[in-house]
């Protein structure tokens, strides 16, 4: 059985037709039984019914009067400091202009950036950039040296070439054409991209071999001779 | 359509059904060309004053009276009533549905309203004092017992805390439900319920004191 107290809480709902139909029963049952919440239901009844009745206000005209000239005054008042803006700076942004603004700023942005971090320097920051610079001078020389080494050494190796065995001449010129091949491959691969550091060094470490390759050739004939001079003396 | 509505006079229809078919035809052709609160409102966020004055008139008197009942004062209620409209007015662009317009349009009236109570809460007392209770028993003499009673409740309705008196006046003087209650307020909707109880029950005690209701 329900207590006066739960009952109270909710004869509220009950009044405004939102309580559940299990809690309405009960309460229902309760209510047949007490007399005091029965009081209590038509005290909320009434409360509520007369709530709805109270007298309608209605503000006087004056209100909306005054709305409408405030308003006026504000639309008045936004309108002035945007003619004002635009007479004293003119150039100052509309929300369309700022936006307009926005973009070409960030476009400067970016193509400040590209210009400052240049990709085409692999995103290297100029400082960075002019080292390669000088680097790649600088492996320029060592390969204009490179090529004036093979230059002389090759001319050494013709003028003996008769000289040596020819299953060992057979190797060597084996090995010297891996060597071009491979300096061939680098050289494209440096007019592919000039300005390629890991090219370049691959380069020079082709010429590097090929100045080796021809060096020991010219070597290997050192001895042969050494020891013809000797029979010969 | 008007037309041949009012020139239908039949035999059977008196004066009586005549007037209360003109009356229908007019209430048609008025919900008919009465714009919609959307329609209203974007006119009204493009400066149309004529739409910003359609507005006003459709919520100006549910906003009055709680604005009045709220404060306890008819001029607050006035100023209430100008600073809910400005700030409505001056931010329609941050409406996106419409059809929240009228909670929006609230939530601005209770925040103004409590701002004023606020303001002015040194000057106002929990409870009506004696002489209150003695001058609206004088005023109930020789009245009918209906009004008697309205004029009673008006007055025990200062008597209730802010927040419980927001909840009655939204809830029975308004007609809200508790779901929009508790999305105007910004509160559970068991906490409307809660709160509507405990002013009821406020109220009743209050009226007690004026006798049985």
């Amino acid at each position: 059985m329900m207590k006066c107290r739960r009952a109270q809480k909710y004869i509220s709902e009950y009044v405004d037709g939102i309580l559940g139909s299990a809690l309405e029963k009960s309460l229902k049952s309760h209510l047949e039984g007490c007399s005091d919440c029965r009081a209590f239901l038509d005290d909320f009844r009434t409360i509520a019914g007369e709530a709805g009745r109270l007298e309608k206000l209605i503000p006087p005209d004056r209100v909306w009067t005054d709305i409408r000239m405030q308003l006026r005054e504000k639309r008045s008042a936004a309108h002035v400091e945007e003619s004002e803006r635009w007479r004293l700076f003119p150039l100052l942004p509309s929300r369309l202009h700022f936006a307009v603004a926005s973009a070409m700023g960030i476009l400067l942005l970016m193509v400040l950036g590209a210009i400052y971090f240049q990709p085409w320097n692999r995103g290297l920051p100029p400082e960075s950039a002019a080292v390669d610079r000088q680097t790649l001078e600088k492996i320029d020389e060592a390969e204009w040296y490179y090529q004036q080494a093979i230059q002389a050494l090759s001319e050494a190796v013709e003028g003996q070439e008769g000289d040596l065995a020819p299953e060992v001449a057979e190797v060597f010129r084996a090995n010297l054409e891996i060597v071009d091949a491979s300096l061939e491959a680098c050289r494209k691969a440096v007019r592919r991209a000039p300005r390629d550091l890991d090219a370049k060094y691959a380069l020079l470490e082709s010429y590097k071999q090929k100045v080796q390759l021809l060096t020991d050739w010219v070597l290997i004939q050192q001895p042969a001779e050494s020891e013809e001079r000797k029979i010969n003396s | 359509m008007q037309g041949s509505l009012t020139l239908v006079k039949s035999e059977k229809m008196g004066d009586n059904g005549i007037h209360s078919l003109k009356e229908t035809v007019n209430r048609m052709i008025e919900s008919r060309e009465e714009p919609t609160l959307d329609e209203l409102v974007r006119r009204g966020e493009r400066g149309d004053e004529k739409a910003l004055e359609a507005i006003y008139h459709r919520f100006k008197t549910p906003l009055f009276n709680l604005a009045c009942r709220y404060t306890g004062d008819e001029t607050a209620a006035e100023d209430v009533l100008q600073e809910v409209f400005l700030k409505a007015f001056t931010r329609l662009s941050d409406m996106q549905d419409t059809s929240r317009f009228p909670g929006w349009l609230f939530r601005i009236a209770t925040n103004a309203c409590l701002g004023h109570v606020r303001q002015k809460k040194a000057e106002r007392l929990s409870s009506a004092p004696l002489t209150e209770m003695e001058e609206i028993l004088h005023a109930q003499e020789g009245r009918e017992p209906d009004i008697a009673r309205r004029m009673a409740l008006e007055k025990a309705i200062q008597t209730l805390p802010e927040r419980l008196r927001c909840v009655f006046l939204l809830h029975d003087v308004e007609g809200f439900k508790h779901e929009e209650i508790a999305r105007i307020l910004g509160c559970a909707v068991g906490t409307s319920k809660s709160q509507l109880f405990k002013a009821r029950l406020r109220l009743r005690d209050h009226l007690a004191k004026f006798g049985p209701m």
